[in-house]
């Protein structure tokens, strides 16, 4: 970790720190476009005087570049606005539902390397063999298959069906509260196994693809046939040399994984019942919480850049090529 | 059977379904035929892949689900693709200011997950019309594209038969459609066939949530939605909706892998 | 005594879209201990084909004759198993290949690299074995050997990671050195540098060394004796001296003639008419006839094999049976 991954940090947050602030312009802009008065929205009936005040305190009296200056502030201080539905502070609302996300998204990118990079690396072991283009047709459909459907024929076959996993929740609402601290991680465990697995099978498709012909091309690179001709052992040729460079296309993979794991993830949290950020989201619209979901959408946006500064700077420890700039 | 062949084939037969759905339906999508009778019935003659909980023909569904969501699809990739050959154009073109505007642009909208902007937008607009989703859809789907586009711009921009053009005062518009586009065409092709079978996952699950194609039109997405209370009493509609998108999905991404294989073969 | 290193009747061949590819036809040589054999010819002849085969490196698609023999130090290399072939690439035989930048790993340092073959080979610690890797760099003349080690091979220029390589393949001290074009993608003036490099090392060291490149200068600067290929066959074999004094083949006349030369007044350098044809369709008769100024119509008609031209030298041209070459 030297002075030049800290210049590349900042440097990377200072891009963030733009692109949140773009998305959060086109949140306004979106607030300003969308038809009617923001208030009447509101389902709930309330008086004209406390209408007036909602209206003051908003600021939706003000001009339009004035609202825009206040929206910004408020944001950078971490204040994403109050909640219509639950008459608190969106990010309060949010705050424990992100843990739970957060949890999920991680659950699910283990699960997609795990077993994507395994699948990919035994394809390319023994490349044009039949095992190669069967596990290449179940890769390229488990990518083709929408991520809830998935979820709902694992939540009938293993949670239903044989009733080995739980299908609802993050935790089991009557049984959780009397549990040890260690029954308590291991029921949290046994939860978070069908939505991660779902979330991170179709994931795994296309990494399994990618990582297959990354892994090809490696091989067929001339400091692959150096080690060779050094009288590596095969297993050092394969693993120390060809696999350490592939796997370097595949961790820049990751980081683009996060827009689409984290779009899954609303899909997925309203299947298994699973209290994320993205369920409370769905739930909202039904609602009409503006507030909450527009600043759900920011914090997703958040979650998007950190996660894929962490991966490049996970490329920038595996490939010192990468360090120079 | 090249991938390419089978792609086409793949494709071909799910349009010519999609456009014959009218026909090819035996009932009207939104039809409750018989409510005591022929709820929840399993596969039958007269309804093959039986009807769902509102005694709607199932089968008839599906065909008409087929039309709508490719059309869907079809028009928001159209779309995104229009939008992100123009702004990738015009960025790579100017250069400059307007090149990292538009490119910061691409990468916030890079940023926010799809599915968000879907909720966002809902949450503010109430009317949920099918030329809303294809507009939300096409509109947060250009952003590849315009990164292709523009960076194959950039790279004609230096070459030399392109600073000659210029130099002799053709102007930018001919240059760009005869030295930029064609070479363009290639990998937006590509990208636009894989992306109307993720645009098809995207809307699915937008109906699936209840946001997308609103009842009783028919989407694969809301036949699931529907038929996930009766999944284990008829799990027919679930599945049979399910089945329908990995088929386009995935004849979509073969079509695709053939189109690359076929039209860039430096990247097989 | 006994060569180091003897290939007999080397014949490989390659599936290639339209037909199959013969890159190596009977080739033999032999190459004594402490000796420098330059393999010369143009791209095509089939000189890196076997170079590759001898540690046997062609790709999978690769078929190598049942007849070919390449015996090292007593041994048939093409019978070995896996493990047995292991223990004598590296250790006992090694190559150094032409593109120094793609040949080593870009994500390790040159120190892992060089240690790990001595680790793959002899039963050290990781720190002997870095230790004996920073005394071979300095052997091969790179300042700063402990630097280096930890540096990464995009950090180095290409002179340097060619001296990497040379230390890489040198370190567990084997008998004999392949060095298939080890200036051909340097600088000219690094160029000579790596050449005298190479010499010299082979003198300390007392191991052979076996050189392929195109360039008969290389050559001629550091060669004993030099083989010449053309058409995936051996079509001279001599002492360096006295091939280049008088050439006993067309080609190998060829080749000097097409040389730039500066000591004397600048005259248009004649290139060989016509091509190298595909390998997939070598000329009947000799490969070379076509091309050939003298061919006559025997040429044609019977491929020459390699006939004695004197002591130590051989030529497959009917010249050296016929010197009057048909036009008597």
């Amino acid at each position: 970790m030297g002075a030049g991954t800290l210049a590349f940090v900042a440097r990377r947050l200072g891009q963030g720190a733009v692109v949140v602030f773009a998305v959060a312009t086109l949140v306004f802009v979106l607030l300003q476009a969308a038809p009617g008065d923001p208030l009447s929205i509101v389902e709930e009936r309330i008086s004209p005087e406390a209408l007036e005040r909602l209206r003051r305190n908003f600021g939706l009296d003000r001009p339009v570049s004035e609202q825009y200056v206040r929206y910004i502030t408020s944001l950078a201080r971490g204040d994403l606005g109050v909640s219509l539905t639950q008459h608190r502070p969106v990010l309060d609302a949010l705050a424990g539902a992100i843990p739970n996300t957060l949890l999920l998204a991680a659950a699910a990118l283990l699960v997609d390397f795990a077993l994507g990079l395994s699948i990919g690396i035994f394809q390319a072991t023994r490349p044009g063999t039949r095992t190669d283009a069967a596990l290449s047709a179940l890769s390229i459909t488990l990518y083709s298959t929408p991520v809830f459907w998935l979820g709902l024929l694992l939540a009938v076959v293993f949670g239903q069906g044989l009733g080995w996993f739980p299908v609802g929740g993050a935790t089991d609402p009557i049984a959780y509260a009397s549990l040890s601290p260690a029954g308590r991680v291991l029921d949290r465990l046994h939860h978070l196994v069908l939505p991660a697995l779902t979330l991170g099978l179709a994931a795994a498709g296309y990494t399994a693809r990618h990582q297959r012909s990354a892994l090809l091309e490696v091989m067929g690179q001339d400091f692959v046939r150096t080690a060779r001709a050094k009288g590596l052992r095969e297993r050092v040729v394969l693993l120390r040399h060809a696999l350490r460079n592939a796997l370097l296309p595949t961790i820049t993979l990751a980081g683009l994984a996060f827009p689409v794991l984290l779009s899954g993830s609303v899909l997925v949290e309203s299947v298994f019942s699973w209290p994320g950020m993205g369920r409370l989201a769905a739930e909202a619209i039904g609602r009409r919480d503006y507030p909450l979901v527009t600043g759900a959408a920011l914090l997703a946006a958040v979650m998007v850049v950190l996660g894929s500064l962490l991966a490049d700077l996970a490329a920038r420890a595996a490939d010192p090529r990468l360090r120079r700039a | 059977m090249t991938r390419l062949r089978m792609g086409l084939l793949l494709v071909g037969a799910l349009v010519a379904i999609a456009l014959l759905a009218p026909l090819l339906a035996p009932y009207p999508p939104a039809a409750q035929l018989d409510l005591e009778a022929l709820r929840g019935v399993a596969p039958s003659w007269a309804h093959p892949l039986g009807t769902d909980v509102y005694s709607r023909d199932l089968f008839s569904r599906l065909l008409y689900g087929a039309r709508i969501s490719l059309t869907i699809a079809l028009l928001a990739v159209t779309l995104s693709v229009g939008v992100g050959t123009l702004v990738g154009l015009g960025a790579g073109y100017a250069g400059g200011v307007v090149d990292t505007l538009l490119m910061r642009t691409v990468d916030a909208g890079l940023a926010v997950p799809k599915i968000f902007v879907a909720l966002v937008v809902l949450a503010l607009w109430e009317n949920v019309t099918i030329g809303a989703i294809v507009a939300i859809l096409g509109l947060t789907g250009w952003f590849g594209v315009s990164r292709i586009v523009r960076a194959e711009v950039m790279s004609a921009k230096s070459r030399e038969y392109v600073q000659a053009a210029r130099v002799l005062g053709a102007p930018p518009w001919r240059i760009l459609a005869r030295h930029i586009l064609p070479n363009v065409a290639a990998p937006v092709i590509v990208t636009a066939a894989l992306g109307v079978g993720q645009v098809v996952l995207v809307e699915a699950g937008l109906s699936y949530l209840g946001i997308g194609v609103p009842q009783p039109t028919p989407s694969w997405g809301n036949i699931i939605a529907d038929g996930q209370s009766v999944l284990l009493a008829a799990p027919w509609i679930a599945t049979s909706a399910g089945v329908a998108i990995i088929v386009t999905v995935l004849a979509f991404s073969i079509l695709g892998d053939g189109l690359r294989e076929h039209l860039d073969p430096r990247h097989p | 005594m006994t060569p180091l290193l003897e290939v007999r009747d080397l014949t490989i061949t390659f599936p290639v879209r339209d037909g199959v590819a013969l890159a190596a036809d009977g080739v033999s040589l032999a190459i004594d201990g402490g000796e420098t054999l330059a393999l010369v010819g143009e791209s095509g002849c089939g000189k890196t084909v076997t170079a590759l085969s001898l540690l046997r490196l062609l790709p999978e698609s690769a078929r190598v004759s049942p007849q070919s023999r390449i015996v090292f130090d007593g041994a048939d290399l093409l019978t070995l198993d896996a493990e047995a072939l292991r223990r004598v690439r590296g250790a006992r035989m090694a190559m150094v290949f032409q593109e120094p930048m793609t040949s080593l790993n870009p994500v390790l340092s040159i120190g892992t690299q060089l240690a790990e073959t001595v680790e793959a080979h002899e039963p050290v610690r990781r720190r002997a074995a870095l230790d004996r890797a920073a005394e071979m760099l300095a052997l091969v003349g790179l300042p700063d050997p402990r630097r280096v080690l930890r540096q990464y091979p995009h950090e180095l220029s290409g002179g340097m990671r060619q001296r990497a390589m040379i230390a890489m393949a040198l370190i567990c001290g084997p008998r004999l050195l392949i060095a298939d074009e080890p200036t051909t993608a340097l600088d000219v003036t690094v160029q000579a540098q790596i050449l005298e490099l190479l010499a010299s090392l082979r003198q300390r060291l007392g191991m052979s060394l076996l050189l392929i490149t195109h360039n008969l200068g290389v050559a001629a600067g550091i060669a004993d004796r030099v083989a010449v290929m053309y058409g995936g066959q051996i079509v001279e074999t001599a002492t360096c001296q006295a091939l280049f004094a008088a050439p006993a083949h067309p080609y190998t006349a060829g080749l000097l003639q097409a040389a730039p030369r500066l000591d004397g007044p600048a005259r248009p350098t004649p290139a060989i008419p016509g091509a190298v044809p595909p390998a997939t369709a070598w000329p009947a008769g000799c490969r070379f006839h076509p091309r050939c100024a003298r061919a006559w119509d025997k040429c044609g008609r019977e491929e020459p094999p390699l006939l004695d031209a004197g002591p130590a030298r051989a030529s497959r041209c009917w010249l050296v049976a016929d010197p009057s070459g048909g036009r008597a």
